[in-house]
């Protein structure tokens, strides 16, 4: 009887509560029921329905509609259910939605591996089983955490939790925060089941300037007489620029679909059309779409059945594989400056999946990856076709029995072997439709023979989209001797089926690039960078492949780890043999403490080491500071710029490089610091480069830093022209308000000292530019603000001004994660929305302003003759540029 | 390649009156159309052009007719209006010629406000699980207004701090729209709690008017030169006026559907079809020299040569379907998400036109209590056909010349409640389009040689100036920026 009496005191409350009413669960109806009026009574359904489920009672206030009496009223009538609607993926998301956000709006830097990452968030990897390799790959986890984890598994230990990696012996800080969001312990987070990630970018944007210059630069510029009344070097359409209505806003459009089963079955789907070409919704470029696309599927096994803490990766479609320092094989055709392969340059090692933007570089086929504690091997194999910039030649008629007539058009150039004669690959600014290129040299072929006359009137190089058939079949081999240490080798074979690659050296180069004689000054010592590239037919050899190998191996000393790799291209010598064939060399040690790393790098990358498929370290991309760079207008075509403009690959360079960071307390850290000290290969100049910052946090909320940067080139020889000196001093303070509201100012201030190029120092009148100084120094200064206000959790905006003025300085941004150059002087705004629509759906809406004077292109022609009246000089003039980018995510 | 050419004899008056379109719009770009006006509803234009599934306003009829059963109240009226700040900014190319200038530096700047006004009522009555509604609009459709000023300087003095005498003042001066008188007739099912789906037609009455000038003055100063040439001693450069007047009328029909699925997603589709109507312009185009210019007692001026004629054509308004989605999550700031395509069949107006996807994207949260934050976006594909004197047929006739213009927007906007059910919105939208164009006014005109006959020129100093036209090898650069504010009152019970 007394447990009956118990068990009916227990069950009381229920009853009570069984005539009260759920907010959570009661119909609109039932709603009605309660006193308070239709309109209130649709405001409560509405607020569970739209805003929230009720938390208490007292979230009824949050209804504008019900005052402190109707709640009072409401109280004793009313109950409120747990009820949770989200589900284990929703929460998870809920966990890592700040670093979700992160790598959204770092995607565009990183180039596919923000997928990669975004996905090991959501459905994390078990750190028990996780490969060295694998930890390596993660955003700022370091070998050093990597080899602590792995020893101490070594030792039969279990990681248990969060809190048990924390006191894993040997892993920093750091690296912890960084890794824990990534991994898992015992349990998934989230059981395996299909993931969908869908994402819409829109954008406009304007080129950068060295494209921009490109484009406009006109096709003839020197006519044969002063008075020929010839007004060609004033068409617009002269220019790849009018021809092809570049002015116009033509927007930047992305589909990228991922559907994935956990981290067991992988696909996805990415299409981009840039800027200048078909929009892709279009209903006449079906075939071309499908072409340009990116897809993959691929199946991940983690627990490989037949071997012990096995993995194994295979991928159908376009992939990426990297390796050691990315000098054999590391495929984007991105640039990054100073990647080390540590903190925000890291590398995530092996095949992964490509949806990147990345179209000249990418491999399509299949791949394999096969890991074990012991021994990793990769295989993978690709068939593309590759854009090249490809040897025209012109269409002739016979007019009379063995008598020619060339014509305006042109055909790409077809060697003795039956194929294309080509002179590099290249990543086109603008991927142009091959029929329209070709409609256009005519065009401008037509215009040539008007000017003085050329050694080759005609446009003689030109890029080609999908000219070149490429087969690529590499293979990775490594062994995993001990815990943290490794050693492998790379190699790559590049079948062209269709093409030979020609590049002929010294006059032969000069003539072949530089169309008016009058320019052939213009090719300097440092163009034998470009004379270095590969060719697949010379008095030596004819072959039909590029082969590239190379060891790497890494070790962890202690809280140091080496890593390095060595390369070489197969050209003269055997590929058995080492030393004997153009070679790159990178190496670099790596010590950490908690509050302190040192990271030291040394490369040697040879002139001549022409490897596409590389992207290592360096200060500069190839051909930087070549006549690819700085004299476009000499170039008888100005697209070969894009050989420069888009270069994936290293400079040649030799040097070594210093970085650091110490957190002295709370108060006070030296920021990322550097110092690089380098010889460019090509004609032995030698610069340096100094970088350093101190963050002062004299509370939390409040951070001030001054940073300074200090660049020398050709520091070893002040008595040549080329010696300059930049310093630039920056002051900045960042405000951490509450909300995780942000703010900051920063103030920067630079000097250029100079030889005197006259086209940046003196003013743009005719006849005041024939005295130079001996030395000139440039000054500009930089001011901007940026703020972050956060309305919700789900809500935020974020804006920027900056004003610059650098008169022959170019100023830099960080924008978004991506670098923005800023020449002369001009302002800057922008402003973006973020917005969290739904638990799955995302939006992004950013609108920019950028108003800007530059130097224009005809400024170059400063202190040389000119004939009257053809080649005026100009005033800089405004440009005004309005940027839009939409995003739109979907996620479940 | 942005631009086709076409070489059509019958064309030709569609080229004749694409000259006299080409004055149209709040810009002067040369629009077949006018400028296409996509509401007046300032929620609507706060939150990217969005509507066709829309609950809120009778506005939204434009969009879709399906909406006026979706209404969330029982009779409401609407009325709003629109102003346009439009911002043309010409930059010519690097030519030897008097307007020689490069890349973006401006040739010509002018800004400009327009306005525009519309009212839209309805009512709707429920029989069970039937809703019945009714609608009536009168909202402009196409906007013709447009104004451009230039002046045309000679090329001396400008070194010198002092400005270059003015030659001509060269002015284009448009007016008119073309409004909707528009019943709408709607019905629908209520299919359970949260569901239901609506059916519309709307009928629009489309009546309009236009008047076009377009005109080249020279200046008393150029004037001058030539009266006081010994070899002249009269005035011999005409000035030239050209105007059309056009009436419209004709009608518009579209249909649409909305289909709420449940208390998140709703659907909307609206197709409105192709309009072909009666066009009647009178076009008069006068040129001759200034006569009330003193000229010497020996002289006597020309006579003006004024000509008239009468065009009766079709007036053409492509099919638009539109397509979108309502969402309305659970989200801790009320949120309304709406997300449009719209495909526009241009190849109805011609088929050199490609027909576009245009995209319409908004937002509304309801940041704070009843103070909504609305952004939205949109991209809008639009034609503009121009002919080419510089390239004629083999009969002569003028190519035709089209490229595609490309116009994003970003929108936001906000309302306050007045009174019970009565809303202020306002919307703002800013859209920017950059494209090539041939030059409004040809420079072979100001080669006052051809004028007087002489060897030597009357106006332009040096001698180096060779005025001549520039086709599409060197077409100007057009920059042009709207700003526009809608404001709207919604009464609803």
């Amino acid at each position: 009887m007394k447990r009956w009496l118990l068990l009916l005191l227990c069950l009381l409350p229920i009853f009570i509560h069984a005539q009260l009413l759920d907010l959570n669960t009661a119909t609109l109806a039932e709603i009605r029921q309660l006193p308070v009026t239709e309109e209130q009574a649709k405001d409560i359904y509405s607020y569970r329905e739209y805003i929230s489920f009720f938390s208490s009672i007292y979230d009824l206030r949050k209804i504008p509609s019900i005052d402190q009496k109707t709640l009072l009223k409401l109280r004793p009538l009313v109950l409120v259910s747990l009820y949770r609607e989200t589900d284990e993926v929703t929460q998870r998301r809920e966990e890592i939605m700040d670093m979700l956000d992160r790598y959204d709006s770092n995607e565009g830097a990183s180039e596919g591996m923000a997928d990669v990452w975004m996905d090991y968030l959501m459905t994390p990897q078990n750190i028990n089983k996780m490969h060295f390799d694998d930890l390596i790959s993660l955003p700022n986890v370091s070998a050093v955490d990597a080899a602590a984890i792995l020893t101490r598994r070594a030792r039969g230990d279990t990681i248990a939790d969060m809190r048990d990696l924390r006191n894993t012996p040997g892993l920093s800080y750091y690296g912890y925060t960084n890794l824990r969001s990534f991994v898992y312990y015992r349990d998934p987070p989230v059981k395996n089941r299909v993931f969908v990630d869908a994402q819409l970018q829109y954008f406009t944007r304007y080129m950068e300037e060295g494209a921009m210059d490109m484009m406009k630069e006109a096709i003839l510029r020197n006519t044969g007489s002063a008075s020929s009344g010839v007004i060609a070097p004033h068409t617009r359409k002269y220019s790849y620029w009018g021809y092809f209505g570049l002015d116009e806003i033509s927007p930047d459009v992305l589909f990228k679909t991922r559907v994935r089963y956990g981290n067991m079955l992988k696909s996805g789907w990415m299409y981009y059309s840039s800027k200048g070409e078909s929009p892709v919704i279009s209903m006449d470029n079906k075939e071309e779409v499908w072409r340009d696309s990116k897809l993959y599927i691929g199946y991940e096994k983690p627990d490989f059945p037949l071997l012990n803490n096995s993995s194994l990766k295979v991928y159908l479609g376009n992939y990426r594989a990297t390796y050691g320092e990315g000098l054999v094989m590391e495929n984007t055709d991105f640039y990054s400056a100073r990647k080390t392969g540590y903190g925000f340059g890291k590398r995530i090692m092996g095949i992964t999946p490509d949806l990147s933007r990345t179209q000249e570089y990418a491999l399509k086929g299949a791949a394999m990856e096969f890991r074990n504690p012991w021994f990793e091997a990769s295989f993978f194999f690709s068939r593309d076709k590759k854009d090249a910039m490809v040897y025209m030649e012109r269409d002739s008629v016979e007019v009379s029995e063995g008598v020619y007539q060339y014509l305006n058009s042109t055909h790409p150039r077809v060697g003795a072997n039956g194929k294309y004669d080509i002179f590099s690959y290249v990543t086109s600014s603008v991927r142009f439709d091959n029929d329209e290129l070709s409609a256009a040299e005519t065009f401008y072929n037509s215009e040539l023979p008007l000017g003085t006359p050329y050694n080759i009137p005609y446009i003689n190089l030109a890029p080609r989209k999908d000219i070149m058939d490429e087969k690529l079949w590499g293979t990775h081999l490594q062994v995993n001797p001990f815990i943290g240490t490794k050693l492998g080798f790379t190699t790559y074979t590049a079948l062209y089926d269709n093409v030979n690659f020609l590049v002929p050296k010294g006059d032969g180069l000069k003539q072949l690039l530089i169309r008016d004689s009058y320019d052939y000054t213009k090719y300097k010592y440092n163009d034998t960078e470009i004379s270095a590239l590969y060719s697949t037919q010379t008095d030596k050899y004819q072959r039909d492949f590029r082969r590239v190998l190379g060891f790497d191996g890494m070790t962890v000393l202690g809280n140091t780890s080496l890593q390095g790799e060595y390369a070489e291209l197969t050209v003269t010598g055997k590929d058995e043999k080492l030393g004997d064939d153009p070679s790159a060399f990178i190496m670099s040690a790596y010590t950490q403490f908690e509050n302190l790393y040192f990271l030291t790098l040394y490369r040697n990358i040879d002139l001549d080491f022409d490897n596409p498929y590389s992207n290592a370290f360096s200060e500069h991309e190839k051909f930087d500071d070549t006549m690819f760079d700085k004299y476009v207008y000499t170039l008888t075509n100005p697209l070969l710029s894009d050989l420069w403009i888009n270069n994936s690959q290293a400079q040649p360079e030799k040097g070594i490089y210093f970085e650091t960071r110490y957190r002295f307390n709370n108060y006070y850290t030296i920021g990322r610091s550097y110092l690089d000290i380098w010889e460019r290969m090509s004609d032995h100049r030698r610069s340096a480069r100094f970088q350093s910052e101190l963050e002062f946090r004299p509370v939390y909320q409040l951070g001030l830093r001054l940073r300074f940067k200090n660049q020398v080139n050709r520091y070893d020889d002040y008595a040549d022209r080329a010696v300059s000196k930049t310093n630039e001093y920056t002051i900045s303070a960042r405000t951490f308000l509450s909300a995780r509201n942000y703010l900051e100012f920063e103030y920067r201030y630079n000097t250029v000292d100079m030889p005197p190029y006259t086209s940046l120092t003196n003013p743009a009148d005719i006849g005041s530019n024939t005295i130079v100084g001996a030395m000139t120094q440039l000054k500009g200064d930089y001011i901007g603000v940026n703020y972050t206000h956060r309305f919700n959790q789900n809500f935020y905006v974020q804006g920027s001004f900056i004003y610059w003025y650098g008169h022959g300085i170019s100023h830099w941004d960080w924008e978004d994660m991506e670098i923005d150059f800023m020449g002369n002087k001009g302002l800057k705004s922008w402003i973006a929305f973020h917005t969290r629509i739904s638990t799955n759906m995302y939006l992004s809406l950013k609108y920019r302003n950028k108003t800007y004077q530059t130097l224009e292109y005809y400024m170059r022609r400063y202190n040389e003759p000119y004939p009257a009246f053809q080649d005026n000089y100009y005033q800089r003039v405004e440009h005004s540029e309005n940027t839009i980018r939409l995003q739109l995510d979907y996620r479940f | 390649m942005p631009l086709n050419k076409i070489y059509k004899p019958s064309l030709l008056i569609l080229g004749l009156l694409v000259i006299a379109l080409s004055l149209s719009a709040w810009s002067v770009g040369d629009y077949y159309l006018g400028n296409p006006v996509y509401t007046l509803g300032a929620r609507n234009l706060a939150m990217g052009n969005t509507g066709v599934y829309d609950t809120f306003s009778p506005m939204t009829f434009t969009f879709n007719p399906a909406n006026v059963t979706m209404q969330n109240s029982q009779i409401g009226v609407s009325a709003a209006a629109l102003f346009t700040r439009n911002e043309d900014s010409r930059s010519f190319p690097l030519y030897n010629s008097f307007d020689a200038f490069i890349d973006d530096a401006t040739y010509s700047s002018n800004i400009n406000m327009f306005d525009d006004y519309g009212i839209a009522g309805f009512g709707k009555y429920a029989y069970g699980k039937y809703t019945f509604g009714l609608g009536l609009h009168y909202l402009p459709v196409v906007d013709f207004q447009g104004i451009y000023y230039e002046e045309v300087r000679n090329n001396r003095n400008s070194d010198n701090d002092g400005y270059p005498e003015i030659i001509a003042i060269n002015e284009i001066d448009n007016t008119g729209a073309i409004n909707a008188l528009g019943f709408t007739l709607g019905g629908g099912i209520d299919l359970g709690k949260d569901r239901n789906i609506n059916l519309g037609i709307t009928l629009n009455a489309l009546s309009g008017d236009s008047e076009m000038n377009k005109s080249i003055k020279w200046s008393n100063w150029a004037m001058q030169q030539s009266i006081n040439n010994n070899t002249l001693r009269r005035n011999v450069l005409p000035d030239s006026l050209y105007t059309n007047k056009s009436d419209y009328s004709g009608m518009q029909i579209k249909i649409g559907v909305s289909h709420r699925l449940n208390s998140r997603w709703g659907f909307g589709l609206s197709y409105t079809l192709k309009s072909e109507f009666d066009r009647d312009s009178s076009i008069r185009i006068a040129y001759g020299p200034d006569t009330t210019m003193a000229i010497p007692a020996t002289s006597v001026n020309l006579p003006t040569l004024v000509t008239t004629s009468e065009v009766k054509d079709k007036y053409i308004l492509p099919s638009r379907l539109r397509a979108g989605f309502n969402f309305q999550p659970r989200n801790i700031m009320r949120t309304h998400f709406n997300a449009e395509i719209e495909y526009v069949t241009w190849s109805d107006v011609s088929s050199f036109f490609d027909d576009s996807w245009d995209i319409h994207l908004g937002v509304e949260h309801q940041v704070t209590n009843k103070i909504p934050l609305r952004l939205g976006f949109q991209s809008i594909t639009e034609w503009m056909a121009v002919p080419d004197y510089a390239n004629l047929s083999e009969a002569g006739l003028p190519a035709l010349e089209a490229t595609k213009i490309i116009t994003p927007s970003i929108t936001a906007g906000s309302s306050v409640v007045l009174r019970k059910n009565l809303v202020l919105d306002f919307g703002l939208s800013f859209s920017w389009r950059e494209y090539q164009a041939l030059d409004l006014f040809r420079d072979s005109y100001y080669n006052d040689k051809l004028h007087s006959g002489l060897t030597s020129y009357l106006v332009w100093p040096n001698s180096y100036i060779y005025p001549t036209d520039r086709g599409w090898n060197n077409a100007d650069k057009i920059r042009e920026s709207f700003t526009q504010i809608s404001t709207g009152l919604t009464w609803n019970w």
